[in-house]
């Protein structure tokens, strides 16, 4: 009986050995809480987790996976840890099939008991989808947002909160599973404790969402660097409103007469650089006189109203230019030129921009072009040809899918340039000129008579 | 890494304008004075150094004066 007894704890003592070793390499965390803000104000889902996550294994833990709700790509994830909350943590999407797992590196390994408190942001769009799917110009629009009540998380969770914000008082519905207490906008589920991993219960929230779905469906950016002193701006910018789609007829009259539905894009602002002259706003048809240009302390504020209000499902396509000096964005150094511009401008406040294109025009004999950009893009190069061009002006096209207002950071683009090539463009022209005076003199030296000269007569 | 500072363009962009006028006009001076010159001059006192000189300096003159003219109208090759 002794010697069973024996046996049976080796046995225990091999398995739980065997346990530890599947688990050395994924060291055994812990959520010990877990808040996470939803914030539904705007089309723009921005998803918030304040995580402290415990080391209950032996083995240090140099990363950790979250996860995140529903079927979308988010636009950004972003991270950081407490002791130094400026560092943005390394976050890599795990290519795992039944989950949005994605993994943050640690800027130091977590040792074994030990605690560290993440802070990780999500920025989804197009996860709340306009509910009824069709409304007329008069209705007020609402949306739903599907997730998971539990905060979605490959460890255990001990103890967690949700909060959910709205973009008003109105809601229609929303998953009450206890404890739950609403006021005013906001929706506060939990504490709730010791969750399982991948908990599936679902969190539903109908609401009404007064704002307008405005999505950038492309962008597509020229900046055309002259040495001259101007950096030429251009973006071809095509919007729509991806609310809920217009049913029936739009009248002009109930539009203009009352205060129109807040899911109607009437007008917005955008910003441009502080120093950006010369602004033009046009379509295909010309000039759109319906802007205003307003110059703030840091930025200058251009109010574009499209031709007309964009309702569920309209689009418009439009073209906003501008003018840079050279002295803020360009420099020059020892190793050649280097220019740091923004990527893209805040086009509206809620920015989603699905596809972005920028093409950097250099001046032509620009070599040894290098780009750095804050974030992943998809690189390649052309041929630019414009007034004055023998060889064509190297381009840089930059690419990027699903950009939101945190990726408008400045890029920087150094190249190689000889001043004196400067002077092929007039060269260009002079040469002209002179070919021109040159003919007249050859002409001029060609004898037209018809009879023979008679110079030996005289 | 190598120390940057702001890159101005080698002429004030502001100055275009009269550069361009004054270059241009002095251009069709000599382009003028080179027709005059091609007109009036009988074959026997043909100079052709004289002749290419004036062509040179007004193509000089007028290219420059073509460039800033570009410029100032918001062509910014």
């Amino acid at each position: 009986m002794r010697a069973f007894a024996l046996l049976l704890l080796a046995a225990v003592l091999v398995a739980s050995t065997t346990v530890a070793a599947a688990s050395a390499s994924e060291p055994s965390l812990r959520i010990k809480t877990a808040a996470r803000q939803i914030d539904l104000s705007t089309h723009l889902t921005r998803i918030t987790l304040d995580l402290t996550v415990e080391n209950t294994g032996s083995a240090a833990a140099s990363s950790l996976l979250v996860a995140l709700e529903g079927d979308r790509d988010p636009s950004l994830v972003s991270a950081i840890a407490a002791p130094s909350p400026k560092t943005q943590l390394a976050v890599a999407r795990e290519p795992a099939a039944d989950a949005r797992l994605f993994r943050i590196t640690l800027e130091s390994p977590l040792a074994a008991g030990k605690s560290i408190e993440v802070t990780v942001r999500f920025v989804v769009a197009g996860a709340q989808t306009a509910h009824p799917r069709e409304i007329t110009q008069q209705e007020v629009q609402r949306a739903r947002f599907v997730g998971r009540l539990h905060v979605p998380s490959p460890y255990q969770v001990a103890e967690q909160t949700t909060t959910v914000t709205l973009p008003s008082n109105n809601v229609v519905q929303y998953t009450r599973t206890k404890p739950v207490s609403a006021s005013g906008s906001t929706i506060k589920y939990g504490p709730y404790h010791d969750v399982a991993p991948f908990s599936v219960a679902p969190l539903s929230v109908h609401f009404e969402a007064a704002t307008p779905f405005l999505t950038t469906r492309s962008v597509k950016r020229l900046i055309e660097v002259s040495h001259w002193g101007n950096i030429a701006v251009e973006d071809v910018i095509h919007l729509q409103n991806t609310g809920a789609q217009h049913k029936g007829e739009f009248s002009r009259y109930d539009y203009q007469r009352g205060q129109p539905a807040g899911h109607i894009v009437r007008s917005f602002a955008s910003h441009l650089p502080l120093s950006a002259r010369d602004i033009y706003y046009r379509d295909v048809i010309g000039n759109i006189s319906t802007s205003h240009v307003r110059e703030g302390d840091s930025e200058v504020l251009v109010e574009v109203t499209p031709r007309f209000p964009l309702l569920g499902g309209w689009q418009t396509v439009y073209t906003l230019g501008y003018n840079l000096p050279t002295a803020p964005f360009l420099y020059t150094g020892s190793s050649g030129f280097k220019l740091t511009i923004p990527f893209l401008d805040q086009i509206h406040d809620t920015l989603v921009v699905e596809d972005a294109e920028v093409r950097v025009v250099l001046p032509e004999g620009a070599a040894n072009i290098q780009v750095h950009t804050p974030f992943e893009v998809e690189q390649s190069r052309d041929v630019h040809f414009t007034y004055l061009d023998t060889t064509g002006r190297p381009v840089v096209v930059l690419k990027k899918q699903n950009l939101v207002r945190e990726h408008l950071e400045q890029f920087t683009v150094t190249y190689t340039f000889s001043t004196t090539s400067m002077l092929q463009e007039p060269l260009l022209v002079v040469g002209f000129f002179f070919a021109l005076f040159s003919t007249i003199l050859v002409l001029n030296r060609i004898d037209y008579s018809i009879s023979a000269p008679k110079t030996k007569k005289d | 890494m190598a120390e940057y500072t702001p890159y101005n363009a080698p002429l004030n962009p502001a100055s275009f304008s009269t550069l361009a006028f004054i270059l241009i006009v002095i251009g069709l001076i000599f382009a003028g004075t080179f027709f005059v010159q091609q007109v009036t001059t009988s074959k026997q006192n043909r100079n052709l150094v004289q002749e290419l000189s004036g062509a040179g300096l007004a193509s000089v003159f007028l290219g420059f004066g073509t460039l800033f003219l570009l410029l100032t109208v918001g062509i910014y090759v």
